[in-house]
């Protein structure tokens, strides 16, 4: 298994180093907002990583600053130890897929896909043939002739994707590079991306919003939260074990309930929730006392009408969801909490308990992960 | 259609009707006496003629000598030939100037940038006798000589202005995104300036440059005050004419100007049309 520490000394491969990055925006009301407020991150050579998170968390200007479109206030930024302060963006050897394309409309898809190796002096018969090659690549070798506005949203994603991939970057930066597809084309390149950056090993960076996105294409995922990596790893280990709830509830469907660890055993321990209920836990590294967030996934909670051998918790059913492959079930505590559930949704299998009625929430001890309690 | 929105849907119709004709009567009038025969009083019409056209062009005619009063065709041409002149320096000039402003306004973040894009505006809405009266006061005191130097510098303070509100209106509608693209795909400033941003605002800035020539053209006022004796433009010398009596021959150059302000402005739409 690959390292996947946070720390940028903890690992010697490194291509773009980021650190310490700050970067303040002024608002037309003259209010400060930290874009970025103290980013550190190593970005590997041929890794796949996202940076994932709500609107405004920063991710989008990070992925400017290290295109070289946006200056930082603090920090620095270093490909390969050389530091890219007085580097402009046209002499970086990152390439961009921009969140609207931003296709030349005035030229066609072969001379967009040919721009940088004009700009780079490249011989005739080479580019032309490393335009073909581009263009092949992403299925559009029939279309080379086409302007932009004679092409699908599909097709001039792919242009974009050709036209920055042609000129062989150090690093590929795509920002938020599916939003504009309808659902089932943006599926298919999520797919198609992953199979891509294989395919030409080159360092991909990904900005979304979307986690069912980041978690399908990315070797590795930085959750941002108001210009803070709050936590960096592989998809996995952000959806077993989310670092605060703010990751837990962005990333997958969750419950968290807040609480306190009441007792600590060799077995195990006992979390009481401030909603008035009780979780059994595996040992986790918190003392007693300590105050604590605990998630549940809904996959990991089983419903029965009896209490089983393992813990459970007695429940009233309170909505019932058809949500396709899964049946999702609303449940209500004794004091008050609310709880999802994921029932899956089998030809023989017992069907979901009825609305109103009483349910007992079964659930294995390991499922419960337990969190620094997030303001 | 309900019968109740007939009236109104009438109104409405004759209204655009009477709008129409009040805007281009007078034209169609002008067009009229230019061919009409009758020397006394042009608003009689007393046959089809092309004598006034023939007169201004030193033809042949059939008229008595006072009935026309280009005496010489020699001053009508000299006039026109510095009006053009004049309209494609000043086209000339303002265009880059006003190109570059509207670029520089439109990609840069600067102290006082409201106060600019004002003071920039400023010569449009100026009454140009105003404009006409401090550059005849400027350049009397700078010790220069009125002539087509100083009307193609009085022009271009004005004329900036226009190409300078017509580009940015172009590039109000673009972001810097292509710009950036281009960058990001290793073009230096000036490969993005003529690969990528001139090609995006170049019907902006044909636009205002035929703007600008037809107004450069068409100038009275300011042009009166800061041109020399020598130095008479169309508009001047057609006013000039206008001051001994109006005769029908006026009627004739209105009509090739317009003809000719047609031509531009066809021009203009057909290299538009050109660019899908």
């Amino acid at each position: 298994m690959q390292s996947d520490d946070d720390s940028p000394q903890a690992d010697g491969q490194s291509l773009l180093r980021v650190a310490g990055a700050r970067r303040t925006f002024l608002t037309p009301e003259g209010s400060a907002v930290r874009a970025l407020d103290g980013v550190d991150l190593n970005i590997r050579p041929n890794e796949f990583l996202t940076l994932l998170g709500p609107s405004g968390c920063g991710k989008t200007t990070l992925l400017r600053a290290i295109a070289g479109f946006e200056d930082l206030d603090g920090g620095r930024l270093e490909l390969e130890g050389r530091s890219l302060e007085d580097v402009p963006p046209h002499r970086r050897p990152f390439n961009t897929v921009f969140q609207s394309y931003a296709l030349f409309p005035h030229l066609d898809a072969r001379d967009n896909v040919g721009y940088g190796l004009d700009a780079a002096r490249v011989p005739r018969a080479e580019r032309e043939r490393r335009v073909d090659e581009a263009l092949a690549l992403v299925g559009l070798s029939e279309l080379g002739r086409r302007r932009p506005r004679q092409l699908s949203g599909g097709q001039q994603q792919r242009v974009a994707l050709a036209r920055a991939l042609v000129n062989r970057p150090r690093l590929l930066l795509l920002d938020e590079p599916l939003s504009a597809l309808d659902r089932g084309l943006r599926q298919a390149m999520q797919i198609e991306l992953k199979n891509l950056q294989h395919t030409v090993g080159i360092t991909f960076v990904v900005v979304t919003h979307d986690q069912e996105e980041a978690l399908t294409m990315s070797d590795r995922i930085a959750v941002m939260r108001a210009g803070r990596i709050l936590q960096l790893g592989p998809p996995g280990r952000i959806y077993d074990t989310p670092a605060d709830r703010f990751v837990a509830r962005f990333v997958g469907d969750s419950n968290v309930h807040a609480g306190r660890v009441a007792a600590v055993s060799a077995r195990g321990a006992l979390i009481t929730l401030d909603e008035g209920f009780e979780l059994h836990a595996e040992g986790t590294g918190f003392a007693p006392g300590e105050a604590v967030d605990a998630m549940l996934r809904p996959e990991r909670l089983m419903l029965a009408r009896e209490p089983g051998a393992g813990p459970a918790l007695q429940a009233v059913v309170e909505r019932v969801v058809f949500v396709g492959a899964d049946v999702q079930v609303h449940l209500r505590l004794p004091g008050g909490a609310a709880l999802r559930a994921l029932h899956r949704h089998l030809p023989g299998a017992e069907p979901p308990p009825n609305v109103g009625g009483q349910a007992f929430i079964r659930y294995e001890p390991a499922a419960v992960h337990l969190m620094r309690s997030a303001p | 259609m309900s019968r109740r929105g007939a009236p109104l849907d009438w109104a409405l119709g004759a209204w655009g009707i009477a709008f129409l004709a009040v805007l281009y009567l007078p034209i169609a009038l002008v067009l009229a006496y230019s061919f009409n025969r009758n020397v006394v009083n042009m608003m009689v019409w007393e046959g089809f003629t092309l004598d006034w056209y023939r007169s201004i062009f030193g033809l042949a005619t059939r008229l008595a000598e006072d009935a026309s009063y280009v005496h010489s065709t020699e001053g009508l041409v000299h006039a026109a030939r510095n009006s053009v002149v004049v309209a494609l320096a000043a086209t000339a000039v303002s265009t880059v100037v006003g190109t570059a402003t509207a670029l520089a306004m439109a990609r840069h973040r600067f102290r006082l940038r409201p106060l600019y894009q004002a003071l920039l505006v400023m010569p449009m809405v100026m009454p140009d006798i105003v404009l006409g009266v401090a550059l005849l006061v400027f350049f009397v005191g700078a010790g220069m000589t009125l002539g087509l130097g100083t009307i193609v510098m009085g022009h271009c303070v004005f004329l900036a202005s226009y190409v300078f509100v017509v580009v940015s209106a172009r590039l109000a509608g673009m972001g810097a995104d292509l710009e950036e693209a281009s960058a990001d795909l290793g073009a230096g400033p000036w490969t993005t300036f003529r690969r990528v941003t001139l090609p995006q605002v170049a019907p902006g800035v044909a636009g205002g440059a035929l703007l600008a020539f037809i107004i450069s053209m068409d100038d009275l006022v300011i042009t009166y005050f800061i041109a020399g004796v020598e130095s008479t433009t169309l508009p001047v010398f057609i006013y000039g004419m206008l001051r001994r009596g109006m005769k029908p021959e006026i009627n004739a150059i209105a009509m090739l100007l317009l003809a000719f302000s047609f031509v531009i402005a066809a021009t203009g739409l057909w290299l538009r049309a050109r660019r899908r």
